[in-house]
Order: C-alpha cells, then structure tokens, then sequence
C-alpha cells in the first residue's frame, strides 16, 4: 500500500478511486452490461433488415454509452460525501477540482476499456467492417473525455441521493449533444467513405475543453452542496 | 453615479426602480409592436418568391432574435450573481429563463409555420432548426432544475452555473448558417454591413424586433418583481406596499 510520507496525496487518491472500483465493481459491471444490453436489443426489436441496422448503429452505441456512464456517474459522489471524505478533503484546502478531476479520470478510463473489450461484439451486431469498427473506437475514445466530465457534472445535483436522476439526465442531454452527434456521425462518416479526421479531431477539441472548464465547474457545485448541507 | 448602479442590487430600491422601468418598457413594447406588425402584416409589400407568407418573418425572426439574445442576457445575470454574488442577477436569471423558453418555442413555432408552404415540410433537421430545439431543451432543462431546487438559496448559484455551461450551443445556432449548407437562409441583418433586405421590408421589422425586445424587458422585471416579493416577504418594505 502506499506510504503515506513518501507518496504525494493526488497519487494516492488515485490509487484509493482504482481500489474503490475495484472493491466495488457493481456500479461499473452493471452500467456496461446495460450499454451491452441496449445495443444489443435494436437488432431484436427492430424488424430485422441488415441497412437499417447499419443505418442506425452509429447513434445506437453512441446513446447506450452517454445513458450508461450516465446511470454510472449518477452515485458518484455519495460515498464519499456521506462518510465525510469530501469535508477532509474541503478541511485541507485541497482543491476539489483534482478530486473531481481524478474520479473522471479513473472511470472514465475503466469505462472506456470495458467498452472498447464490447466493441467486437457490437461491430459483429451490425456487421461493421473493420474500418468503421476502428473508427467506432476512435470516437469513444475521443469522446469519452467529455461524456465523463458532463456525467461527473450533473451527478453533482444529486450528490445526497435525492432521485434526482431524472432532472440530472434533463440537463444532461441537450449539454452532451454535440458530442453524441460528433460521435455517431464520424461512425456514420466511416460507413460512406467519407474522411472521418475532421469529426474526430472536433470531438477531441470538445473533450479537451470540457476536460478544462468541466471540473472547476463541478466543484463549485459540491462545494455549494457541502457548505449547504444538502442540496 | 455609483450608488445609483449599486441600489439596482438591493431588493427594495430594485423592485421601486425596475416599476417605473417595466412600465415605460410596456408602453414602448405596446406602441412599436402595434406600429410594427400593423405596417408589417398589412402595408409591406409581398415577397416576389414567397408571395404573403413571408410576413411571418415580423414574428419569427424577431422572436428568434430573442430567444438567443435572453439567453446571453442569462448569461451575464449568471456571471453576476456568481461572481458579485448578487442575489437580484439570481432571480433576474430564472425570469429570463421562462421568457426565453416562451420565446424559442414561438420561434420554432412560427418558423414550421413558414417552412410548410416555402419548403414544403413542417421541420428539416438542418443546423440551425436543431440548433434552436437545444435551446429549447436547455431552457427547459434550466426552468426543471430551479423547479426541483425550489426554495434552496443556493439554487441561483447552481443554475447560473448550469446556464454558463450552455452557453457553447448559441455560437453554434448563430453561426450555423455560415458553417454549413444549411435550407434555413442566412443573415439578413448585420452588425457591420448593409442589410441585405429592402428598407420597405427593414423598417416594420426593427420596429417589431424593438417592441419584442420592450415586451421582453417587460416580463422579465415583472416575473422578477413578483419572485422577489415571494422571496422578501417578511420584510419590512414588503408589508407596506401599495398596489395601485
């Protein structure tokens, strides 16, 4: 385990998140059993035509993957606000931009690598060729930043566990837009042979962005939710 | 000069203010939207492609117009109350939400309205039109947020903070039209040009953009002076007012 003079604080919050998660996998198993599931019932509901399963696969996976690192990042919070970690944290003066930060971090990259193991199978679902399979990565990778760190935002509402869920997706959807919309069009893009650079490298920029401002953002509302007492 | 500003940030010289402000806004707005829509709908001349329908544009372009100009509006009420910590931004914010909501709906009401007998389709998803539906569920989603929030005072905070982050969607819907091949038609009125319509068509629409501008200004400080009566009604000024 970590020495507590030697190692600087940020790394061993990271390592107390990684171990968090791996304590507790529920929350991470079940949000990608649910992106799987939810992808996986369009070809079963929908009268099977292999076009319009093509058609609509790009904005399929892209949906399933903001709602499951929605339903996720919904308790993101809680833990560490109820057993106090988050006032210790408040107490000395670390800034909670590098806890938020951190915990985006963590999941995000455990969410994307569960859901890049998922890939092939999705890509076998619609019959993707290799191309669009490829691409169809790039996006979440590019893009996962920025579901994540909207995900991490509007959890903050809800941080004392008030089912709050359905304001909290409210905000959420028309925020994260652009980005789903990047997503499943550079999908989209890869199937008609057109250049997909250009949608990647946006979403990208918009990841990056969100990755900047997102976080201070987020902090600002635990730090009202905290000095409120609840929210 | 200075202290004249800062009382605009105390309830009680705010709500005697923003009184004398609203009515004069209500009267301009009654005037000019009479003016401008009676020139508008009756003594403008047709469109040589559109024929009558195009006097639609004295509501919808106007309603457009404001629909985003509420939102940089909230904008700056949000920057105010988070940085100056000014409760009245606060509530400003809140009013403006639900105008701005009443005012993209129109837009994207009227605009469909337009687009059947022009485009013949009741919606198109181009940029723009999808652009202004975020907008209306950003709205939506604001005025749901401060609904659940309720009487939480640290709810002007949170919705300032939410409506900043929105603010990325309005470049997007202005600049739309630039960035991509879109059916919605570009800019007619600019900042730093000529405009590209004729005067007989320019002058009934500045003058019905003026008096929804006026109508807005109107609703905005009467929904903020009734919020602000609910808020501080355990003052003192509160209990000994008169209503006319």
């Amino acid at each position: 385990m970590a020495n507590v003079t030697t190692t600087p604080w940020w790394v061993r919050q990271i390592q107390c998140e990684y171990l968090i998660i791996k304590r507790q996998k529920q929350s991470l198993v079940q949000s990608l059993l649910f992106f799987l599931m939810f992808v996986a019932f369009f070809p079963l509901a929908i009268p099977y035509d292999p076009a319009i399963l093509r058609t609509i696969c790009p904005g399929v996976v892209w949906m399933s993957a903001t709602l499951a690192v929605f339903l996720s990042a919904e308790r993101f919070y809680q833990q560490d606000i109820e057993h106090g970690c988050l006032e210790q944290w408040l107490v000395q003066k670390r800034p909670l931009t590098v806890y938020v930060g951190i915990k985006l971090m963590i999941h995000g990259l455990l969410h994307l690598t569960a859901m890049l193991l998922m890939s092939p199978l999705i890509g076998l679902m619609f019959q993707l060729s290799i191309w669009e399979w490829q691409t169809l990565i790039a996006s979440l990778i590019s893009g996962m930043p920025a579901l994540v760190a909207m995900c991490g935002l509007v959890s903050a509402f809800g941080s004392y566990g008030q089912g709050r869920s359905l304001v909290m997706i409210l905000i959420l959807l028309p925020l994260i837009l652009p980005v789903i919309m990047l997503g499943s069009s550079s999908i989209a893009a890869a199937m008609q042979g057109l250049p997909v650079a250009g949608f990647l490298a946006f979403l990208l920029a918009l990841s990056l962005v969100m990755l900047l401002i997102l976080p201070y953002a987020t902090a600002s509302i635990l730090k009202i939710c905290l000095q409120q007492g609840g929210l | 000069m200075l202290n004249f500003l800062y009382a605009w940030g105390a309830p009680k010289t705010f709500y005697h203010y923003s009184k004398v402000l609203s009515k004069g806004f209500g009267i301009v707005s009654i005037l000019a939207l009479l003016f401008g829509w009676v020139w508008g709908l009756c003594y403008s001349p047709s469109d040589y492609q559109q024929g009558d329908s195009v006097r639609i544009m004295y509501i919808h372009v106007p309603a457009a117009f404001l629909s985003l100009s509420i939102y940089a509006f909230m904008a700056s009420c949000a920057l105010v109350t988070l940085v100056w910590r000014i409760k009245i931004a606060g509530l400003l914010l809140k009013s403006a939400a639900l105008v701005g909501l009443v005012m993209t709906l129109l837009a994207l009401v009227t605009g469909s309205l337009w687009g059947k007998p022009t485009w013949g389709a009741w919606w198109v998803w181009d940029a723009r039109l999808t652009g202004e539906l975020i907008l209306l569920f950003i709205y939506a989603g604001l005025l749901a947020l401060d609904n659940t929030l309720g009487e939480n005072p640290a709810s002007d905070k949170i919705v300032a903070i939410i409506c900043w982050i929105g603010l990325l969607d309005l470049p997007i819907i202005h600049y739309s039209v630039q960035w991509w091949n879109t059916l919605h038609q570009g800019s007619s009125l600019l900042v730093m040009a000529k405009p590209k319509i004729h005067a007989s068509m320019l002058y009934p629409l500045l003058c019905s953009l003026l008096g929804m501008l006026c109508f807005a200004g109107w609703a905005i400080l009467s929904l903020t002076q009734v919020a602000l009566l609910k808020r501080e009604y355990r003052q003192q000024w509160v209990k000994t007012l008169e209503f006319k």
